[in-house]
């Protein structure tokens, strides 16, 4: 058994954000082979050394306030975003640095989360040379286009962040085919360097309620009667521009109830009088989100920009819900229109949303049941994570 | 519930809570955690007492009460002469500089004279460098390892080897002065984090 540690500049447990369930999933299936140690870095509470079945441990080191300082002053002053920061400035999160280095003493393979822990794991190395796992949730550059605009100062310093890690590391598991084949057009990344290691689900956190349980939480919770759509997102400008279509939908349909769960909530924004329909319901502990998922009748997933893949759609599907998704929402799930969700433009959305909740529910169910069955076969992490072992499997060898 | 029946986003929320809380725990698998504290981390073993000893101050040690007094930032000659060998190395460059000790510090922890340079030395870089902790206390013996630095910067050997000197025996005196308080600590010590094969 051969130790791995996984950097990442950002807590992966508990887990609220599609990018840290890929870090605590992806790391879990590698701890059936490994020990595999992720260190993370948090802004703020107790230090924590959290483990977890069969041989994952999760170290939560929180920065130095004068780190924290300098972030927030980033962010504030010159709108640097707290991952760049952290590429120039890793070497003050001393705590952090001194356990990435201990742990890196025994281990046989470190990966890096985002692009942005390269630094930090080569001086954690010190005289040892062992290959480093780019594990790239998005293409940098894409995702961040969309969050700081094509012309920010700072889109060629990502682009050099991005063109190192790629060029330090011995593989990269990318989220989707388009991902793949953006590393391998923008930066020459030759083809059998690269991995689709796509995101998934894990389906054994969905609650299983019968018909009748399923109804009785629906009438506790109000929603006898009523069609209820379910958004789930963190606050990232596609997800709120995908809420603001729902609010503008909401306004048009009363009879419809719309849940939007997850940090978007807390886009300044919404902080105003939205429609009476719209239940703003904000980040949810796991069991709380999956039972607002199975109460629910449709999904929505109205994003049209980004990067990587959505894990809110492995999610729904496996919660069973139909979706109604756009389908860029859809890249890189292997969903298919018509088959495993309702598609949808932005502009038709209102009179999408119109006939499905007029629809018949057993046909919403037909489309909800071949999404789950479609899911649990081939995007569960314990799916998608043997291809994971195989490909770090193949970077350790006989180390 | 819903708002338009008078109920609020908020209130929703809370319905969802007790449901859950109500709901079997068969119902549903999430991934169950142990916390492990304290962190065994930046220390020789899962098992050293040097676990115990705060990081930073928001690190919650539990339990550990003959410990509580310790802030992370303030340390005492006892607070980390209770510890010897490796775990005395790993102790000083942990409290004072949240770093692991080198080879050579491990090697410089075996005797008394050495584990007091060492501390000294990590002193005066956690000083330098603003470091997240500080030696309180043995201020003629700061001022006598500063001299010692300022003579080997300029090689001034024989000097330097007085002083060397100078510092050793001030290193017996202290641990001899404080060995009842060294003892007392190490009991306490020893109850929060009991050895293992009676050691």
């Amino acid at each position: 058994m051969a130790s791995i540690v996984v950097a990442s500049f950002y807590p992966a447990y508990p887990f609220f954000h599609g990018g840290q369930r890929r870090i605590f999933f992806l790391s879990r299936e590698l701890s059936r082979d490994h020990a595999v140690t992720v260190v993370t870095l948090a802004r703020g509470g107790p230090l924590k050394y959290l483990e977890f079945e069969p041989n994952l441990t999760i170290i939560r080191v929180p920065a130095e306030q004068p780190y924290a300082e300098l972030e927030r002053r980033q962010l504030q002053e010159r709108k640097v975003p707290p991952d760049v920061t952290y590429s120039a400035h890793w070497n003050q999160c001393h705590l952090y640095q001194s356990i990435l280095c201990e742990r890196m003493r025994t281990s046989s393979l470190a990966i890096s989360e985002h692009p942005y822990s390269l630094h930090a794991i080569k001086d954690a190395q010190g005289g040892r040379r062992i290959p480093i796992l780019y594990n790239a949730h998005n293409v940098e550059v894409i995702q961040k286009k969309v969050v700081l605009g094509e012309s920010a100062e700072i889109m060629p310093l990502i682009r050099a962040i991005e063109q190192e890690i790629i060029a330090n590391s011995a593989a990269l598991a990318v989220c989707t085919d388009f991902d793949r084949d953006t590393f391998i057009s923008d930066y020459a990344v030759p083809a059998d360097k690269v991995a689709v290691i796509a995101n998934g689900v894990d389906c054994a956190a969905v609650p299983t309620l019968s018909a009748e349980a399923r109804q009785q939480c629906r009438r506790q919770l109000g929603l006898d009667g009523r069609f209820t759509a379910l958004f789930g997102g963190s606050e990232y400008p596609p997800n709120i521009a995908a809420v603001e279509c729902i609010l503008s939908a909401a306004a048009q349909l009363p009879d419809i109830t719309f849940a939007v769960l997850g940090t978007v909530c807390n886009f300044a924004g919404f902080q105003r009088a939205l429609p009476a329909n719209v239940l703003m319901l904000g980040q949810l502990p796991e069991a709380e989100k999956w039972l607002a998922y199975v109460v629910s009748d449709l999904a929505l997933n109205l994003v049209v920009s980004g990067s990587g893949s959505n894990v809110k759609m492995f999610e729904y599907a496996a919660a069973g819900l139909p979706i109604l998704s756009t389908d860029f929402g859809a890249r890189g799930t292997g969903l298919r229109p018509g088959e495993h969700y309702y598609p949808t433009g932005l502009e038709e959305l209102a009179a999408r949303l119109a006939a499905l909740a007029g629809a018949d529910r057993a046909a919403l169910a037909q489309v909800g049941d071949a999404g789950k069955r479609h899911v649990r076969e081939t995007s569960d992490w314990q799916v998608i994570g043997q291809r994971y072992r195989a490909l770090v499997a193949g970077l350790i060898g006989g180390r | 519930m819903l708002p338009e029946s008078g109920g609020t986003s908020a209130q929703f929320v809370a319905a969802l809570q007790r449901i859950s809380a109500d709901l079997k725990a068969d119902q549903t698998s999430l991934p169950r955690v142990r916390d492990v504290m304290p962190p065994p981390v930046l220390c020789p073993g899962p098992d050293s007492p040097v676990r115990f000893l705060p990081l930073i101050d928001m690190t919650a040690l539990p339990g550990a009460g003959a410990l509580r007094r310790l802030d992370g930032k303030r340390w005492r000659f006892v607070d980390l002469a209770a510890f010897e060998g490796a775990d005395f190395a790993y102790a000083v460059r942990r409290s004072l500089l949240h770093r692991l000790p080198t080879e050579r510090d491990i090697e410089a922890a075996s005797s008394i004279e050495g584990r007091f340079r060492l501390l000294l030395e990590v002193d005066f870089e956690a000083r330098r460098l603003n470091g997240p902790g500080r030696l309180i206390g043995l201020s003629p013996a700061k001022r006598l390892y500063r001299v010692l630095r300022a003579l080997e910067t300029l090689r001034l050997r024989p000097l330097a080897a007085a002083v060397h000197a100078l510092l050793d025996r001030r290193a017996r005196r202290a641990f001899a002065k404080h060995r009842d308080r060294i003892a007392a600590w190490r009991r306490r010590l020893a109850a929060i984090a009991p050895p293992r094969d009676g050691r």
